[in-house]
């Protein structure tokens, strides 16, 4: 930082270059973020309708929440199971990647090939190919039943002769059936993970060897805490991620309210739907910040 | 003590036996298991892209095809208007992603180096574009970009329709405000707080304005975070629906083109019927279309990739 040292006046031109530096986006926040975001809040009270070069807003007070969450009992529904969902899928996505960091974060033959392979979902995947990576010609032949390529289905019943209960069964096969969306979906946070293992100084590692810390303690004592802050990042990246991913059925339904122009309701449910994916966010932080820990303050 | 000795060895030996050759067992079959799973389904797009039709309906033909055949790419070509897809999906991706490097990272350079009133609540407003998903407003930006008012001309009383047109994305990555911007603009931050505030002295001392500092010393140095925050806008661009089939529905993207594409590929006929064998092969076809650029991309900038995201420390 470049400190002011002749009074004043040099702080303030340096305030003034600062600004100047951040201006795009000092316009791009107001015209691109803040006004739209106000006026979709105000599109939930209104009815819209396209005038020659402008939005013809008619308001009509709470009408578009009734109609999409009273009269519809299907979105309230739809957005709470979507939560559910998306919930179970970032834990298995932070757990496998934190997982798979480590492993590619190891010295092994042929590490350069495989951490090329783990880039290769962040290059490849978006949700529309991995659609037509499930849907699965050879899978379908060779099983002779339409569906993704893995299937538990023995695993299941090997599961449930076993005597386990439904619950535990389900919890299984279902994370079985998911693989291959969990694998595909967790290259960045793979990436940041492995990212902040090699920030970790060796000296620390050196230390516990010599104190005959085992691998378990190692892992708990040193490397989750300082992996703390990328986990919170990885986080939200990933809640965020799932509530923007092609096969959301929220999205879907937003997008088509949007092409039948039925612009009120599709901001009713995409700002009750923010509401809920902000809340959660802010849920999520305030808990992983309390245990995050820095090195440097 | 002799047996305490013994003891200690045979520990020793046991740990040895579990780190050296239990372990690196276990952890070479899961990793198979990982690539495997990442590889087949492009493998198998690849195989089956190219496989004509007599060998479909073989049972012997699982992987190497016998009769190979351009046929299906071909029939893609057509039905999607590849050129012109691609072309659309180049100009909205390649260019706001240079737009996007560019901004973001003086965006980045005002927060990291500057001292101002009201900087504090602006970089939480950063935090909050991060945060905030796009649903919040994409549905007024679609209005904002129907009646788009350029300052000068809008004078006059004209808007401009910017939908379905690349400026759309362009003037959003132009002012901050593109696909994570906000993100962009964390990790640029981050990396210019970082650097050692003699290297900004000493240009001053020599005599360049902040300008000057900035694009002689600053970004020179920033070269890695550069090629990171490009590579990513590039892929995240590429490979966003969400925004392109609201703000540009009638411009396909590749990847729009493929969301729709099954629609259209059940629709294709085979001497009179729908074959739905040769659709699903036709689909393979299509998503190795989609993939082919990127797939370019991963095998030349793999390294600068991976190592670039590890260097920069991006939490800092």
């Amino acid at each position: 930082m470049t400190k002011p040292r002749k009074g004043l006046s040099l702080t303030t031109r340096q305030g003034l270059t600062g600004i100047g530096f951040i201006s795009p986006w000092i316009v791009g926040i107001i015209f691109f973020f803040l006004v739209p975001l106000c006026s979709t809040i105000r599109y939930m009270f209104g009815d819209i309708k396209f005038g020659s070069g402008r939005v013809i807003f008619k308001y009509v007070g709470l009408e578009n929440i009734k109609e999409m969450f009273f009269r519809n009992p299907d979105n309230g529904r739809m957005i709470l199971e979507n939560l559910w969902s998306s919930i179970g899928t970032t834990v298995l996505i932070l757990i496998f990647s934190i997982f798979a960091a480590l492993l590619i974060n190891q010295k092994f033959h042929g590490r350069a090939l495989v951490r090329a392979l783990f880039a290769l979902p962040i290059i490849v995947s978006s949700g529309v190919l991995l659609q037509v990576f499930k849907q699965d010609l050879f899978a379908q032949t060779m099983t002779a039943e339409a569906g993704s390529i893995f299937q538990s289905s023995a695993l299941e019943a090997a599961m449930i002769n076993m005597g386990l209960s439904n619950k535990i069964v389900t919890f299984v096969t279902g994370f079985v059936n998911s693989i291959m969306d969990i694998i595909w979906k967790a290259g960045v946070q793979i990436l940041l993970f492995l990212a902040g293992l090699q920030a970790i100084p060796t000296s620390l590692y050196e230390v516990s060897s010599v104190e005959g810390a085992t691998a378990w303690q190692t892992f708990w004592k040193i490397t989750f805490p300082l992996l703390t802050p990328y986990l919170i990042l990885n986080t939200i990246y990933t809640i965020i991620d799932s509530f923007t991913f092609y096969d959301n059925p929220v999205m879907a339904e937003v997008i088509s309210l949007f092409r039948d122009m039925k612009y009120g309701w599709a901001s009713v449910l995409s700002v009750v739907y923010s509401l809920v994916v902000f809340l959660l966010i802010g849920i999520v932080f305030l808990l992983l910040s309390r245990f995050a820990y820095y090195t440097e303050k | 003590m002799q047996d305490s000795q013994k003891d200690f060895l045979r520990r020793k030996r046991r740990e040895h036996l579990a780190s050296h050759v239990v372990w690196p067992i276990i952890r070479a079959i899961i990793l198979i298991g990982i690539c495997f799973l990442l590889l087949y389904p492009l493998l198998y797009m690849f195989v089956s892209a190219f496989r004509a039709k007599q060998d479909l309906y073989n049972p012997s033909v699982i992987w190497i095809t016998r009769h190979w055949t351009m046929e299906h790419i071909t029939t893609l070509i057509d039905l999607i208007n590849y050129p012109k897809t691609l072309m659309n999906t180049v100009s909205i991706s390649v260019v706001s992603a240079v737009i996007q490097m560019l901004i973001c990272s003086l965006v980045g350079y005002g927060f990291a180096r500057f001292r101002f009133k009201g900087k504090g609540i602006l970089f939480s407003l950063v935090i909050l574009t991060i945060i905030i998903p796009p649903h919040a407003i994409i549905n007024s930006l679609y209005m904002t970009f129907r009646f788009f008012h350029i300052p000068i001309y809008s004078l006059f009383g004209g808007t401009v329709n910017l939908i379905n047109t690349p400026a759309a994305f362009w003037v959003q990555a132009l002012f901050g405000m593109g696909l994570r911007s906000g993100l962009f603009i964390f990790i640029y931050r981050q990396f210019f707080r970082g650097m050692p505030s003699e290297l900004e002295n000493a240009a001053l001392i020599d005599g360049c304005n902040p300008v000057q500092t900035y694009l002689r010393v600053m970004l020179p140095n920033a070269l890695m975070v550069m090629v990171t925050v490009f590579m990513f806008s590039l892929v995240w661009h590429w490979n966003d629906t969400y925004n392109t089939s609201i703000l540009a529905p009638k411009l396909k993207t590749l990847s729009t083109a493929i969301a729709d594409m099954k629609i259209e590929v059940f629709r294709l006929k085979d001497g009179g019927d729908t074959n739905p064998m040769l659709n699903q092969v036709r689909m393979q076809a299509g998503a190795l279309l989609s993939i082919a650029p990127m797939m370019v991309v991963f095998l030349f900038g793999q390294k600068t990739f991976t190592e670039s995201v590890e260097r920069t420390g991006i939490v800092g």
